[in-house]
């Protein structure tokens, strides 16, 4: 199976992008083979709705399960659409995260760990759209 | 004329000023509170409510059946409304801004438009002042449309105040889109004067002509006047930091009603913004 992974990077070595939506790669492994393969988040940079269209990035790349830090009620309602599951973890590298998950270490998210705009970081949404 | 009152910075006494400057005039105005994710003009005027109707804004309704999953609707949305996962498309509501980009781009028909109720437009009146409030629902991000809506209210009314959201972004800009002259309600401090700049950098792109009235003047360093000095900003009046009106205001009573000196100054700051308009269409017929 493949497993998408947000990240910093594009490899092995690449540190876990802590948020979902707003994350520079997504580092798809193939949890046999060990073939890494980065896709480039272009969600990031969207005005809004990045969880949707990152969601859709994700589902594109053929991944069955998503490991990020956290992720949003929108995106995490288009992965379980399409039938994706989606774990947390706090930090750690692609590779050690591909191990961890295989060892089943990592907690499932039933529901999101943000809410809506979580990945703006201080961006401007300071609440009433100011 | 129609005079927009707004700040930037919040709680610098936009409504407290539009309603003091509404109770000042001796003639009919109407006054428009569009700050609609918390309106609150009608704490000081009190108006007896006469109407009240929903605002709505048109959302996709998806149709599958003869869906060829194209994918456009998805590409044309610029809030990512859409989404396309396998052979089914997925809309959410709260996204989106109601352009019709998706339907119009929709050539099976799998698209059509439904009206979603985002929030209401209440009329009333308070003696010589009609009073228009809009309000958003909770958890509703579409301010400008329901500020479009409070806007359509006023009609051709000869005097109209727009009591405008904080900020510099799209709400704002709703608001003043239109007006003859902005008053800016200044505050003097660090934020205050940054945000009113901010404000000044806006009206001057939309050109609305401005002037700022510094409220609870005395109790910062000078800056905002400072400031407007340097600019050759006109500051139209100087409302001091003063118990009495804090106390007044505080209980949900106008300063203008209650101090009558006041009600002379604010109709002093009418017919010099009136001056100003008239001035300034001269200018560029």
């Amino acid at each position: 199976m493949k497993l998408a992974i947000s990240a910093a990077g594009t490899d092995r070595q690449a540190a876990l992008d802590s948020w979902f939506g707003r994350c520079a790669y997504f580092v798809v492994c193939d949890t046999e083979t060990g073939e890494v393969q980065a896709v480039r988040n272009e969600a990031g940079e969207a005005g809004g709705g990045a969880g949707i269209k990152a969601a859709q990035i994700v589902v594109e790349t053929g991944a069955g399960a998503v490991v990020t830090g956290n992720i949003g009620p929108n995106a995490l309602e288009v992965l379980q659409q399409a039938g994706l599951r989606s774990f947390v973890a706090e930090h750690g590298r692609v590779e050690e995260l591909v191990d961890a998950f295989k060892a089943g270490r990592l907690r499932e998210i039933a529901a999101p760990t943000t809410g809506q705009h979580g990945g703006m970081r201080g961006a401007g949404r300071g609440g009433r759209g100011r | 004329m129609i005079v927009a009152v707004a700040s930037g910075k919040g709680g610098t006494g936009k409504t407290t000023l539009s309603a003091a400057l509404a109770d000042s005039l001796e003639q009919e105005v109407t006054l428009l509170d569009c700050d609609v994710e918390e309106p609150n003009a009608a704490l000081l005027l009190h108006p007896e409510w006469e109407d009240r109707y929903p605002v709505h804004t048109p959302v996709p309704v998806y149709q599958a059946d003869c869906c060829t999953q194209c994918g456009e609707c998805v590409s044309v949305c610029t809030y990512n409304a859409l989404a396309k996962i396998g052979d089914w498309i997925m809309v959410f509501n709260q996204l989106c801004h109601g352009c019709g980009a998706c339907v119009y781009f929709c050539t099976t028909g799998s698209l059509s438009e439904d009206a979603r109720e985002i929030g209401s437009v209440q009329c009333g009146r308070s003696g010589r002042i009609q009073v228009v409030q809009g309000l958003l629902n909770l958890g509703e991000v579409l301010a400008p449309t329901v500020i479009k809506a409070v806007k359509r209210e006023s009609g051709g009314a000869s005097r109209v105040i727009i009591d405008c959201p904080p900020g510099t972004s799209c709400p704002v800009i709703a608001a003043l889109d239109q007006v003859d002259f902005c008053l800016i309600v200044a505050e003097d401090s660090a934020f205050g004067l940054h945000d009113m700049q901010a404000l000044m950098e806006v009206l001057r792109v939309m050109h609305v002509p401005f002037g700022v009235i510094v409220n609870r003047a005395g109790l910062g360093d000078g800056r905002v006047l400072r400031f407007c000095r340097q600019e050759g900003v006109k500051v139209l009046e100087s409302v001091p930091f003063d118990r009495q009106i804090a106390r007044l205001t505080g209980r949900g009573r106008l300063f203008t009603a209650e101090i009558p000196e006041w009600r002379e100054k604010m109709r002093r700051v009418w017919s010099e913004v009136e001056g100003m308009v008239s001035g300034a269409r001269a200018g560029s017929a």
